[in-house]
């Protein structure tokens, strides 16, 4: 007698085995390049934290906030796609961190969310945050690279083992592979002049540190907290382990007031939210492919425009909201090439105003 | 035996033009839908490349290529994100219309039907443990469940598709799943 196991493997090699199957749609090339595109981002996430971070801040975020629109920190979700979603929210925060703004990049399956202090943003370079980062997907995730180092801790989150890192004084990692800075540390600003408006300790920064803890989550997933701290002592590891133990998993699409169509540009990162009292509804869009960064703000009319430090930059208002769009070239890129997605003024007429009404707006941004 | 040096892009090409054929059929089973399979194994490649220098030390690594698969694939479930991008109707539904509309008695077609319309952890476990031939430890390891989960999602899998499968006439669309 054929054990019914026996027939259903059968069954499945005939299924499989369909000879009306449609030829593979496969792409090898595609493959290698979006591979490569990925390894790319990994390289420059990593470079965006400790140090990375504010080095690159100098090259993005200080300009603008000097142009007085006040960027979130530079895109730090990886190459995302369309829907945004949000893959976990804090349930729980230290007092002080008030201002919320999400990252959303669906590619490989991560989102983050960043609470701020909002009395420390603008001030510096550095702000007082703690920044929440999932991933849906085991490979994708900080536990599937080598940037995991040998755990200093081990605390118990949900009666599960949580891996918790201290590097020492003086040295920043990567913070998406889950690496703790518990020691406040003070260190010069070493960036040219003109890139970030002299030492940190010239902008008051006395002191900063990181402390994270990264855990693997039920549904295979993983998920980090990194908490930034400025001129202030380090959260201790009760507040890091009831942070995480009180993250809300769960997938939240994001509306947004506008839609782009024939934008060929990779979307990057996505920030929307409250990042400061000033800016309570800051919505920030980011395209980039091989050097040339796209963004696109949505904001109020009366706000302040960016027209300094772009290559290119177009504006106008529409349904009472204001749409700009920058491109800027952060890799020494060809000045030929940098439109090669469009002059600011064609992406910007290639924008569809969805109003003020969040009723109105959606999810399905990018349009073919 | 490949030529090209181990962790390189050729002996990567090497192996995915290999394996692709192998991956699309596992696909295929989890998803039920030839073209949503070929979007899974391009999502699979492209993650095995970016963690390629680390496929290329394991011992075995057509069970690497797998896992990455069926964590995309499962992956998607969790977050339904396939649904709102592709821009063709469900595969289920796809699926359920030919049922629905143009009865066919062919057994393979059967069979497709009632493994769409199981949930996704009992088609899931059913795929990997009778086509992919893992054992009930290697599949509660690549679904990170417990090894009882995955007898019980076996268990009732069996029992639903034989339940499915002698109830033709009432396999409608309202009877399903997504």
């Amino acid at each position: 007698v054929t054990h019914p196991a026996d027939l259903l493997s059968a069954e499945f090699d005939l299924l499989a085995d369909d000879p009306q199957a449609p030829i593979s749609a496969v792409d090898f090339d595609r493959a290698l390049a979006d591979g490569r595109r990925t390894v790319r981002t990994r390289r420059r996430r990593a470079g965006l934290s400790g140090v990375g971070a504010f080095a690159l801040a100098a090259l993005i975020a200080v300009p603008m906030l000097t142009a007085g629109n006040a960027a979130g920190p530079p895109g730090t979700a990886g190459g995302g796609t369309d829907p945004l979603s949000s893959y976990g929210e804090f349930g729980w925060l230290p007092t002080a961190l008030t201002a919320t703004m999400y990252d959303y990049g669906a590619d490989d399956h991560m989102s983050i969310t960043t609470a701020y202090d909002p009395s420390t943003v603008g001030t510096s370079d550095v702000s007082t945050m703690a920044r929440l980062i999932v991933w849906t997907g085991v490979g994708t995730d900080p536990f599937a690279g080598n940037n995991v180092g040998t755990p200093s801790q081990i605390a118990i989150l949900n009666g599960s083992p949580v891996e918790m890192y201290v590097t020492p004084s003086n040295v920043h990692q990567g913070v998406s592979g889950g690496i703790v800075k518990a020691e406040p540390c003070s260190t010069p600003d070493t960036r040219p002049a003109g890139q970030g408006g002299g030492s940190l300790a010239d902008q008051g920064v006395t002191s900063y540190g990181l402390v994270s803890v990264v855990w693997r989550t039920a549904s295979g997933g993983a998920a980090s907290i990194d908490y930034q701290y400025v001129n202030q002592a380090a959260p201790d590891a009760a507040d890091m382990l009831h942070m995480a133990e009180t993250v809300v998993f769960g997938v939240t699409e994001v509306p947004l007031p506008l839609t782009i169509s024939g934008l060929s540009a990779p979307l990057f990162s996505v920030q929307k939210g409250r990042y400061h009292d000033q800016y309570p509804d800051y919505l920030q869009l980011q395209f980039y492919e091989d050097g040339v960064m796209l963004q696109i703000y949505v904001d109020a009319p009366a706000e302040a425009l960016c027209t300094t430090l772009p290559i290119q930059t177009a504006s106008r208002t529409l349904d009472g909201l204001r749409f700009e769009v920058l491109i800027w070239n952060t890799q020494a890129v060809a000045t030929a090439d940098l439109t090669r997605f469009g002059t600011a003024a064609q992406i910007l007429d290639d924008i569809t105003s969805l109003g003020p009404d969040p009723a109105n707006w959606t999810t399905s941004v990018i349009k073919p | 035996m490949s030529m090209a040096p181990p962790g390189s892009e050729s002996e990567y090409l090497e192996y995915v033009a290999a394996k692709v054929p192998w991956l699309r059929r596992v696909a295929f089973l989890l998803c039920q839908d030839w073209h949503r399979a070929d979007d899974l194994v391009q999502s699979a490649i492209t993650k095995l490349y970016v963690n390629w220098s680390r496929a290329a030390g394991v011992e075995h690594r057509d069970a690497y290529a797998r896992t990455i698969l069926v964590n995309c694939y499962l992956a998607e479930q969790r977050t339904s994100w396939w649904r709102r991008v592709l821009p063709r109707a469900e595969p289920d539904e796809q699926i359920a219309d030919e049922v629905s509309a143009e009865p066919d008695p062919d057994l393979r077609l059967d069979l497709r039907a009632a493994l769409a319309a199981l949930p996704v952890g009992q088609r899931t476990a059913l795929v990997l443990r009778f086509y992919c031939d893992l054992s009930v430890q290697e599949t509660a390891e690549l679904m990170s469940c417990s090894v009882g989960n995955i007898k019980s999602q076996t268990s009732r899998g069996m029992e639903s598709l034989r339940r499915i499968l002698d109830a033709e006439p009432e396999l409608e669309p309202k009877g399903v799943r997504p």
